[in-house]
C-alpha cells in the first residue's frame, strides 16, 4: 500500500507528466547543412581577409568586387535560411516571457534565432568594407577592424548553431 | 510499488546538474573568447584613430558596430541559455516519466 505522502507525490507527478505530454522545444532544430555552410563561408571569409591584410588601393577594387558580392550574397542567404526554421513550442516561450515580464526582468526570450542577427551584422560589415574599399581603399588598421568584426559575429553564429545539436 | 520520493529528487538533481555543468563549461569558453575579441576591437579602434587610419565616419561606424556586437553577444548568451533550459526541462520530465512508469506499469512515452 502507498503511504499518503507517496500518493500525493504520485498524483502530482502524473499531473505533471500529462501536462508536459511531449518533448518541449524552446529553440530551433539543429540544421547540419546550415552549420556546414557556415564553416565553409567562414573559411572563404578568412581567405579573403588574408588577401587584403596589407590594405587595399581603390584602383584595384574591381578585382575584388566579385569576391565581395559573392560573400555578401552567401551570408544573406544563410541568415535567411537560419530564420526560416520553425520554433515548435511558441506557447512555452510565451509562458516563460510572461513570467519574466512579471518579475520585471529585461531578458525576454525571442523567437528569432540569435544567429540571424549575427549573420546580418557580418553582411553590414562586408557592405561597409566594400564601400570604403571602392571609395578610398583600406588601411591595414581598417582591414584588421573589419576582420575582427566578422570574427566576433561568426563566432556567435557558429557557437549558437553548434549548441543546437543537443 | 511505491514511489521513492527522495530517490526521485536525487535523480532529478543529478540529471539537471550534469546538463548544467556541461553547458556552463561551453558557455564560459564562448564568453571568454567574445570578451577578448570585443576588448581587442576597442584596442584596434583606439589605435586606428590615433594613427589616423580611419576617418570620422568610419570611426563612428566602428563604435556603433561595437555596440551592436556586444548586444548580439548578450542575445547569443540568452539563446544558449534557452537551449540549456530546454535540455534540463526535457531531462527532468524524462526522469519523472521513468519513475511513474516503474511504479504504475503505464507507458507514458510519446513520440517526440
Amino acid at each position: 500500500m502507498y503511504s499518503n505522502h507517496s500518493k500525493v507525490a504520485l498524483v502530482l507527478l502524473l499531473f505533471l507528466a500529462l501536462l508536459v505530454s511531449s518533448c518541449t522545444q524552446l529553440a530551433p532544430r539543429y540544421d547540419a547543412e546550415l552549420y556546414s555552410d557556415l564553416t565553409e563561408v567562414n573559411v572563404e571569409l578568412m581567405q579573403f581577409f588574408s588577401s587584403v591584410t596589407h590594405g587595399t588601393n581603390k584602383n584595384t577594387y574591381p578585382e575584388r568586387n566579385g569576391h565581395y558580392h559573392a560573400l555578401i550574397g552567401r551570408i544573406d542567404a544563410l541568415a535567411m535560411q537560419s530564420n526560416t526554421r520553425p520554433i515548435p513550442n511558441r506557447d512555452a516561450l510565451k509562458k516563460i516571457n510572461h513570467y519574466l515580464n512579471a518579475t520585471e526582468t529585461n531578458i525576454l526570450f525571442e523567437e528569432q534565432p540569435p544567429s540571424v542577427n549575427c549573420l546580418q551584422r557580418i553582411s553590414i560589415s562586408l557592405n561597409r568594407m566594400r564601400e570604403e574599399d571602392e571609395d578610398k581603399g583600406l588601411h591595414t588598421g581598417a582591414v584588421a577592424l573589419f576582420k575582427n568584426e566578422v570574427l566576433i559575429s561568426m563566432d556567435q553564429a557558429l557557437t549558437y548553431e553548434s549548441f543546437l545539436n543537443r | 510499488m511505491s514511489l521513492d520520493v527522495n530517490q526521485l529528487i536525487s535523480n532529478i538533481k543529478d540529471t539537471a546538474s550534469a546538463i548544467i555543468a556541461h553547458d556552463i563549461t561551453e558557455i564560459r569558453g564562448f564568453s571568454e573568447r567574445q570578451l577578448s575579441a570585443l576588448a581587442l576591437q576597442a584596442q584596434l579602434i583606439t589605435k586606428a584613430i590615433l594613427n589616423r587610419e580611419i576617418n570620422e565616419d568610419l570611426r563612428d561606424y566602428f563604435l556603433d558596430s561595437l555596440e551592436d556586437m556586444a548586444l548580439n553577444f548578450a542575445k547569443t548568451l540568452r539563446g544558449l541559455l534557452a537551449v540549456t533550459i530546454e535540455k534540463v526541462w526535457n531531462a527532468i520530465v524524462g526522469v519523472l516519466w521513468t519513475a511513474i512508469e516503474a511504479c504504475t506499469g503505464i507507458s507514458l512515452k510519446v513520440a517526440n
